[in-house]
């Protein structure tokens, strides 16, 4: 058996941001478990930019908001182990016990505080009672994200997607950008599921239907999806619609399933305690977690240095285990409030400005953004309006290896289309670091193609 | 052309059953399947529940063998390496006047011969579990649950071990009397068989010779039938629909829990069962369809499924449910007629060496080991038994052979079952071995990796790239469950 102060559950940012902040408070006699081969969790696959704007004030791609944190652990030399599944944790005499499965086997740590930060999962059909046949070509975003961008697969051609959530509008555009034909977001509320930002960039930019007040109410096809019936909300106006491939992208939940205790000091953050809209946030619940932990060992006599720090009380009870659901209908309810506001004032003729998450109102006059970014965002938009292109682009090798691309500036919105085809002919070798230029002058003048995760 | 001792049309459980059973002599047996893989029909669909035989009329063969099958099935399956969790079953009565058809359903069950049958009185059921309703329920001691897949597949298994040959993705597009050698067809009370199958994905057509053709073509058995003029009978498919349960609510409930039944309908009632992998699932409805194919899942009767689960147990959550499911009955009672008609297991009249199995339902899967036993009767009172040869057990081979063997990584590939990259490839191995076509579907009833509450959401991804590393999986030519069932449109670059 292995003692350790802490150890903490789960390599993606919460769990990097959990690390690397208790190593600044003092505490580094950590361990950090991932279950992938690779920490970042869900980031390296969310290779769209959008990341890092309120904790960094830098518009970056998932796999670079990843490597910052990942760059911190490794100079910290802090232990993060992967290929490492914790199976169960457990108490004993007020001792926490983490089992661990590694590649050679089983393992048990024994640790002062434990800091679940296992992210969410997708819902699945299973759980939405979607009827009809079980077929190939349903997937979740996520998973259907894994496969085009790490794997180098492409899940159809003629995609229906359900749910506005985030991750099912990113999906659209990605599915676009690589030539497929995504026929419809359906959506069973009044309004979109995700930041009105990225209903904006992922689905206005290549008009893509949106249909709110629908529910899918059969899937049907002879082994492959071969098309889904749509419905009103209440269930009236049946149509089928051909597709290959229905994308789900409705809801997500937190996956904590692991506790067999409720035993004070362990904790949960990031998306295992309650969903969170940005990554940003998802870090700075890490962060907090980690002074309540650091609180909790002082209190216990057994932090090894530094002195008492101030945490204030609410904040340290809110990640504890027993005040999840608090925590959780809390949140909801919160949502729940700035939906119905959306809605209020969703009609109003404005642009969004997608710069950032707070996707602020523009009006005629130029008028109703936080900062001046809105502004200019507006009148480049009634003009030459222009976005970022994230991509991937193939690399020697194995078949399913991708590197993953940005463009270094905006380019032309009309544009974006036409660079996704260019990539398709580009194949880089190995070895590639973040950064390293793939293409100059690409698309643009003055725009380069850079890579934005490695392949060693 | 190749020529076999006997073909059997199905690698269900009772074509699988009798594959093994033929094996255990000095014969050669082919099993030809259309599906990809062995229990991809409904020995796979259906509750994984061993009856004791009380729900049978004393006199059927359904009673005498499910009774044979339930009471042989402990040793069975320790020799097939699969685990049997004699969970026990109550038949509750939710209003005084179903008290009286409890007793009806012992003393037929005495009638069959069945142990461990009693009546308990509603403070007796809350002792078994406090959420459970009833005024009174019969509880069979003897009543079980296993992994249909897993003995299904291990059936197939064994008989390979012993000799057997499978063609899977195989169609059966024509049987014809022919002459012993030369292959001309001719008169009907020929011996001789030629079986016409074609592949699926080829299109290639192969001819087989057989004296024996056994037709446990299960849906499709009067189909077959037609195939040699026989038309004494119809399949009546008959649809159920079921929900899984999450492993959360399925630890509240270890015990099958069935309603009285309605003489009626075309099942036992929608009941709730514990699996082995500790989900519980709701069903399975009764409903006469056109089709033997369509097993989709339909939006009214996954609301009344519910609805009747929780008048046996109200502790379940709609929330909680992870999938959907149905399977189709292959029966031989109409729907105007309702209720059961005995198993069809006998040598055709008018076409000798032709063995017909039709309407193998509930209690089928019980029965299995036994009906295949009495398809070896059929075969050996003319050819002697006296060429039975050492027949080697799956449970031996499990600590033997490298494809079942402990060795490799232990890394999680799926969290939700704790599967390891070993287990997966393991079962991408034993696929290959019975010569089934490997699939997402194949992996997970061998393994129970996407089963779990994420339903593959995440091990899909680690799957299909662990098999592309370690077996040179090309993805793009690999399948959820058929050659129809393509994953992938293509690659991203």
């Amino acid at each position: 058996m292995i003692k350790k102060d802490v150890v903490i559950i789960g390599g993606g940012p919460a769990g990097l941001a959990v690390a690397d902040k208790l190593f600044d408070l003092g505490i580094k006699d950590i361990v950090l478990f991932e279950k992938e081969e690779y920490l970042g969790g869900v980031l390296p696959q969310c290779i769209h930019d959008g990341f890092g704007l309120t904790k960094f004030g830098r518009n970056i791609t998932g796999p670079e908001y990843a490597q910052l944190y990942i760059r911190r652990i490794l100079e910290k030399n802090i232990s993060a182990i992967c290929c490492a599944t914790v199976m169960d944790i457990y108490s004993d005499n007020h001792k926490k016990y983490v089992s661990v499965t590694l590649p050679e086997g089983e393992r048990l740590y024994e640790a002062k505080a434990v800091v679940l930060a296992t992210g969410c999962r997708e819902r699945g059909r299973g759980s939405l009672g979607i009827p009809g046949a079980r077929l190939a070509g349903i997937y979740t975003a996520g998973t259907a994200q894994a496969f085009i961008n790490l794997k180098n697969l492409m899940p159809g051609k003629r995609v229906v997607i359900l749910g506005s959530g985030d991750i099912g509008l990113i999906m659209a555009r990605r599915l676009t950008l690589e030539g497929s034909e995504v026929i419809c977001v359906v959506e069973k509320e009044p309004i979109p599921g995700g930041l009105k930002r990225n209903v904006v960039q992922c689905l206005d930019d290549f008009n893509i239907p949106l249909l709110t007040n629908s529910i899918i109410t059969n899937i049907y096809g002879n082994g492959r999806v071969e098309g889904v019936e749509i419905a009103a909300s209440d269930g009236s106006g049946r149509k089928n619609v051909s597709c290959d491939t229905l994308i789900l992208s409705a809801g997500l939940i937190p996956e904590n399933g692991v506790l067999s205790t409720t035993e004070p000091g362990i904790y949960v953050c990031g998306n295992a305690l309650y969903v969170h809209g940005l990554v940003d946030d998802v870090s700075s619940s890490g962060e907090e977690v980690a002074h309540a932990v650091a609180a909790f060992l002082d209190k216990k006599g057994a932090r090894p240095s530094g002195g008492k720090m101030a945490v204030d009380k609410e904040s340290s009870n809110r990640y504890s285990i027993a005040n999840i659901s608090e925590t959780r209908s809390r949140r909801q309810a919160e949502l729940r409030e700035k939906r119905l506001r959306e809605l209020e004032f969703g009609y109003i003729k404005t642009i969004t400005c997608i710069l950032c998450p707070n996707s602020c109102e523009i009006d005629e006059e130029l008028k109703g953004g936080k900062c001046e970014k809105g502004a200019e965002y507006a009148k480049a938009e009634m003009t030459k309006p222009t976005r970022v292109l994230t991509s991937s682009v193939k690399a020697a090798g194995r078949a399913s290896q991708l590197v993953s691309v940005r463009t270094t500036k905006p380019i032309s919105k009309e544009k974006l289309k036409e660079g996704a085809r260019s990539l398709r002919e580009l194949v880089v070798s190995p070895p590639i670091y973040q950064g390293d230029l793939i293409c100059k002058d690409f698309i643009e003048n003055g725009v380069d193609l850079i890579a934005t995760s490695e392949l060693l | 052309m190749k020529s076999f001792d006997a073909v059997i049309i199905g690698a269900g459980v009772v074509g699988n059953a009798i594959a093994r059973e033929l094996s255990k002599y000095d014969m050669s047996v082919c099993v030809i399947e259309k599906e990809a893989d062995t229990a991809f029909g409904i020995s796979g669909r259906n509750s994984g529940v061993l009856h004791s035989g009380f729900n049978n009329k004393p006199g059927t063969l359904m009673a005498e063998l499910c009774v044979q099958g339930s009471r042989g099935f402990a040793g069975e399956a320790a020799g097939l390496g699969i685990k049997l969790d004699r969970t026990g079953k109550l038949v509750t009565a939710l209003y005084d006047e179903d008290v009286q058809a409890l007793h009806l359903l012992k003393e037929q069950g005495e009638a069959n011969h069945v142990d461990g049958l009693e009546i308990i009185s509603s403070a007796e059921i809350r002792k078994i579990n406090e959420d459970i309703s009833g005024v009174a329920a019969l509880l069979s001691n003897a009543t079980g649950i296993f992994d249909p897949f897993l003995y299904t597949i291990a059936l197939a298994e064994e008989a390979i071990l012993n000799g057997a040959e499978y063609r899977f993705l195989n169609e059966v597009a024509g049987i014809a009397p022919c002459r012993p050698s030369t292959g001309a067809p001719m008169a009907t009370d020929s011996r001789r068989y030629q079986v016409t199958c074609v592949h699926r994905r080829s299109r290639c057509e192969e001819r087989i010779e057989a004296d024996w053709v056994i037709n446990s073509a299960g849906l499709h058995s009067d189909h077959v039938c037609k195939m040699l003029g026989i038309n004494d009978f119809l399949i009546h498919p008959c649809r159920g629909e079921y929900h899984i349960l999450d492993k959360k609510i399925g630890s509240k409930l270890r015990i099958p829990v069935y309603p009285v039944p309605n003489e009626k309908s075309g099942g036992l009632g929608v009941h709730l069962t514990p699996t082995v992998h500790g989900n519980l699932m709701i069903g399975p409805s009764a409903e006469y369809v056109g089709t033997r194919e369509d097993f989709s899942t339909t939006e009214s009767i996954m609301n009344d499924l519910f609805a009747q689960g929780s008048e046996l147990f109200p502790g379940i959550e709609k929330s909680g449910i992870i999938r959907s499911f149905a399977g189709i009955r292959p029966k031989l009672a109409a729907e105007s007629q309702g209720g059961y008609h005995d198993f069809i297991i006998r040598e055709s009249e008018r076409s000798k060496g032709f063995v017909i199995l039709a309407g193998i339902e509930s209690p089928g899967l019980t029965a299995s080991i036994p009906i295949a036993k009495k398809v070896a009767e059929i075969i050996f009172c003319r050819n002697q038994a006296e060429r039975r040869k050492l027949f080697r057990r799956r449970i031996d081979a499990i600590q033997t052979e490298e494809h079942y063997g402990p060795s490799g990584s232990h890394r999680l590939i799926c969290l939700c079952e704790s599967k390891s990259e070993n287990e997966i490839l393991k079962a991408y191995d034993q696929i290959v071995m019975i010569g089934a076509l490997p699939t997402v579907k194949g992996i997970k009833n061998r393994t129970g990796a996407g089963m779990g509450n994420c339903q593959g959401s995440f091990c899909t991804v680690n799957i299909i790239d662990l098999l592309e590393r370690k077996r040179d999986l090309d993805p793009l030519g690999f399948f959820l469950d058929g050659p129809e069932s393509y994953l992938f449109a293509g690659r991203t670059r």
